[in-house]
């Protein structure tokens, strides 16, 4: 493996020499027209033209070494040097116009889920299109008047739960609200087409988005909007077809409407209705199409979604049911990750009494999955409190309990499976002052009780019989005539089920200091783990983390952050006997300039 | 009559012979995709080898039918005037687009709006039959029927942490476990789960970090659905670490669990977790 620590060291020495000779000058070339947010103390409403917002280059490095070497005991989980650029200033003109920019950009891909960059590891290189619309980049501006914006470049664009909000597009649009009216549209691409080329790209469809929204609101008493999301693949953006991916095309359609009264009463809904065709390729149907915005395919499902949401909100205490419905055919490319096929209800509530000193909230639900029954129904219970009371200025008390159930098919089918899972945590809380007031003392003391059981509904029954038992301490004193501020941790675990017993226990220290003209802010913290797996000898692990940052100016802040993992096995393993007591390296270094308009 | 007797014997003999010379195997995936659009996709779902005995081409007119187990009708091909395929001397393949094309396929009362809502046939085991007639409509293949089963898969739900989790910081730098329910599927063999934890960094959506990043954790979990993650990393030097995690599920051969019920790459709905340094800020 690669030890690339050296390197990054070497730069942000010369880096930071270069900072400490001549920190006005790094401002300056850093800087596009900022001479007038120089003047932070000034009404910049007053002001023809001010910037705000921050900018920042950064470097990170990563080093992995393991004895043996080349065992692979240990995969690397991040690449070897990154490069970020964070633009982000927003350009204001008086107070009739601004114009935020997102630049984030990272130097070197690393492409983990989905065909959608183009980028593999040993792959070929990307285009520059690819390489717009890869997730890993955003590079948009949105220039905003009054009552509207202009949205340009890569916008994560939500109008709703339904219709699209969970993709990254690069494209063009605007949203505008003349008084209570809103009409937004957006449109771009997703995806570049990509061929399909072994053994390392799958290849992608040209994917194009179209979103529209039309409705009215006042803030805080109404929303009224219809939502149009439309999706197509363009077959002719490849060569080479993909090869796990046909070309597919979905319009959606939503209708959200909100109302809020003044006495806290709220409801909150949206209807949706989905056309979805996974394969454009298939021949054309007559149903179900919603021409002219889609046309049926022998693939293309038609479904529904419903989601709402009534309660109270009050000083005291909040009260409300979400009931949500999306059909097994609803899908919507605007929200990838959806899990379609099921019904959930959720009550939710919130209590505050005694002078606020006790909290409680708490949530309990039922979702049923595979509601159509294409498939195999199951359903899940789910339960959360959480209960703190503060006793006096010095004694709390936190009680959290979360339970989850799921049950799926039934005693006569091999699948029939049953899983609970009983969570408990009692944190009480013991907070001292010296007698001059200068030194408080935190003592935090945490039980976490955990019991997970999943069995089959026939024989052998049982599959799973978990339980863990976690206790931390957590001892963190504050100097309030001092500069630095310690903290110490005991952390004990143990997990077992059948045949296996997991102990952890760890113990860790920090340390947060800062120089007397508040320049340098620093932090260190030592942490050492020894955990032993069932009969083998124990495994240890080490990490040291130190940061440092720097104010070079008022505006411009430099910082480091240096950290190092040890693990050393014991013998579990073995065989072969080669891995007994092997153990890996993992360093990280980051660094970088931050600057704040 | 005796005339009547001899040309019912000639048919007869005429149809015997006719069916020496065409003959067919069906084969049906016992288990195939739940959404029946994507039978056409896979070459494997439906293989039906249609063998010409004679000399030249024939001629043939496709019949196929779904029904339950119990023997009600599902679906029937409607016959479609110059659909006609014609059989070369030997052997020809054909797959479920031509066994079984939706755009032919007439489909009964809730069977036909369930599949325009959903794609797929409700759960249960089914018959699938099929023959070959002249152009004429004279069968010239015995009915040949196979049996499948149409269970989806329900991808792992995940269980812990939940969606939105808040973690104590302290206590996760030691351990943090991960739970979810079992691949429920209709099949023996083990499942494989690849878990995998991506850090959702500054400036970026929480679904844009398991798009674009590379992952803090991914390992594969043969069969288990708990896993006690030892991060290795330290949380307290910020007020807050966001994580985003999922799972991708795999059959004992490596390949992914249907991939119509969720996305593409068979990954279960993801959830977000934070692992917050609640105690105090640790700034100066």
């Amino acid at each position: 493996m690669r030890s690339t620590v050296f390197i990054p060291f070497l730069l942000f020495t010369s880096l930071h020499s270069f900072a400490q000779t001549d920190s006005t000058k790094v401002t300056d070339t850093l800087l596009v027209k900022t001479d007038t947010a120089a003047l932070p103390a000034l009404d910049t409403t007053t002001k023809a033209f001010y910037v705000t917002g921050s900018m920042g280059i950064s470097y990170e490095g990563y080093g992995l070494n393991q004895r043996p070497q080349a065992s692979n005991i240990f995969s690397p989980r991040a690449p070897w040097h990154q490069g970020r650029l964070d633009l982000n200033p927003v350009f204001n003109f008086g107070n009739w116009l601004s114009i935020p920019v997102n630049i984030n950009i990272t130097l070197t891909p690393t492409n983990f889920a989905g065909p959608w960059s183009g980028f593999k590891q040993n792959g070929a290189k990307q285009s520059f299109l690819q390489w717009l619309t890869n997730p890993a980049n955003n590079l948009g501006i949105s220039p905003h008047f009054k009552w509207g914006d202009v949205l340009l470049g890569t916008q994560y664009v939500k109008y709703s739960d339904f219709s699209t909000g969970d993709i990254g597009i690069f494209g063009a649009g605007f949203d505008i609200h003349p008084k209570r009216f809103i009409l937004k549209f957006f449109t771009g691409a997703s995806q570049q087409g990509i061929d399909y080329l072994p053994p390392d790209i799958n290849g992608s469809y040209l994917r194009n988005h179209w979103m529209m929204q039309v409705g009215m609101e006042k803030e805080g008493r109404y929303k009224l909007a219809f939502n149009l999301a439309k999706v197509k693949d363009r077959e002719s953006s490849v060569s080479s077809p993909p090869l796990t991916q046909q070309p597919e095309e979905s319009f959606t359609m939503s209708l959200l409407a909100d109302a809020y009264t003044k006495n806290g009463w709220y409801i909150q809904s949206e209807w949706a209705q989905s056309y979805y065709t996974s394969d454009l390729t298939q021949p054309g149907m007559d149903k179900p199409s919603l021409l002219p915005f889609i046309k049926a395919k022998t693939s293309t499902t038609k479904d529904n979604a419903i989601q709402v949401s009534v309660g109270k909100k009050g000083q005291w205490v909040d009260a409300g049911i979400i009931i949500k419905y999306v059909g097994a055919g609803f899908k919507t490319a605007g929200y990838p990750m959806l899990q379609n096929d099921y019904i959930d209800a959720v009550f939710n509530t919130r209590i505050t009494a005694i002078k606020s000193k006790l909290n409680f909230t708490g949530s309990i639900g039922q979702r049923t999955n595979n509601q159509s029954n294409t498939s195999i129904k199951s359903k899940q219970f789910i339960a959360n409190t959480n209960f703190s009371y503060k006793f006096s200025e010095k004694w709390s008390i936190t009680v959290t309990y979360n339970n989850t159930g799921f049950r799926a098919g039934s005693s006569t089918a091999i699948y029939g499976v049953r899983n609970v899972s009983n969570n408990i945590v009692v944190n009480p809380a013991w907070t001292f002052f010296n007698k001059r007031k200068t030194v408080s003392h935190l003592l935090s003391l945490t039980y976490n009780f955990s019991k997970y059981k999943e069995e089959l509904l026939i024989t052998p029954f049982s599959i799973t019989d978990n339980n863990t038992h976690n206790i931390t301490l957590l001892y963190m004193p504050s100097f309030f005539d001092r500069n630095y501020t310690p903290d110490f941790s005991v952390v004990y675990f143990y997990n077992s089920q059948a045949g296996i017993t997991n102990k952890l226990f760890t113990v860790s220290s920090g340390l947060g200091l800062s120089s007397a003209n508040k320049k340098w802010q620093f932090k260190g913290q030592l942490q050492y783990s020894l955990g032993r797996l069932n009969q083998f000898s124990g495994n240890s692990n080490f990490i040291a983390g130190f940061t440092a940052d720097r104010e070079l100016s008022a505006k411009l802040h430099w910082s480091i952050a240096l950290t190092a993992n040890n693990f050393k096995y014991g013998d579990e393993l073995a065989p072969p006997p080669a891995l007994i007591n092997s153990h890996y390296l993992e360093s990280n270094v980051k660094s970088g300039f931050v600057y704040s308009f | 009559m005796k005339l009547k007797i001899f040309s019912g014997v000639l048919m007869m003999v005429f149809y015997m012979c006719s069916n020496a010379q065409i003959t067919i195997q069906l084969v049906v995936n016992p288990a195939p995709p739940a959404k029946l659009s994507e039978w056409a996709a896979r070459s494997n779902t439906v293989t039906l080898i249609a063998t010409n005995a004679s000399a030249g081409p024939r001629q043939v007119v496709m019949r196929s039918e779904i029904k339950t187990i119990n023997g009600d009708v599902v679906a029937t091909r409607i016959p479609v005037a110059g659909i006609v395929y014609t059989l070369p001397p030997g052997n020809t393949v054909f797959s479920a687009r031509d066994v079984v094309p939706l755009n032919q396929m007439s489909f009964a009362g809730s069977y036909k709006s369930g599949l325009l809502r959903t794609g797929k046939l409700p759960q249960g085991m089914y018959t699938l039959t099929v023959q070959l007639d002249s152009s004429s409509g004279i069968p010239l293949t015995a009915p040949v029927t196979r049996d499948f089963t149409m269970t989806g898969v329900q991808l792992p739900v995940l269980f812990a942490p939940y969606d939105n989790q808040p973690l104590p910081a302290v206590t996760a730098q030691t351990a943090i476990t991960f739970r979810w329910t079992n691949v429920i599927k209709s099949t023996a063999g083990v499942p494989s789960y690849n878990l995998q934890v991506f850090e959702v960094l500054p400036h970026q959506k929480t679904v844009q970090a398991l798009r674009a990043n590379q992952p803090v954790l991914n390992v594969i979990i043969k069969g288990n659905t708990q896993y006690i993650w030892r991060p290795q990393l330290l949380f307290m030097d910020s007020l807050e670490h966001k994580f985003i995690w999922t799972i991708r599920t795999t059959d004992e051969l490596g390949n992914l669990y249907s991939t119509t019920d969720t996305n593409p790459e068979g990954r279960s709905e993801p959830r977000v977790f934070v692992i917050k340094n609640s105690a105090r800020p640790r700034e100066n």
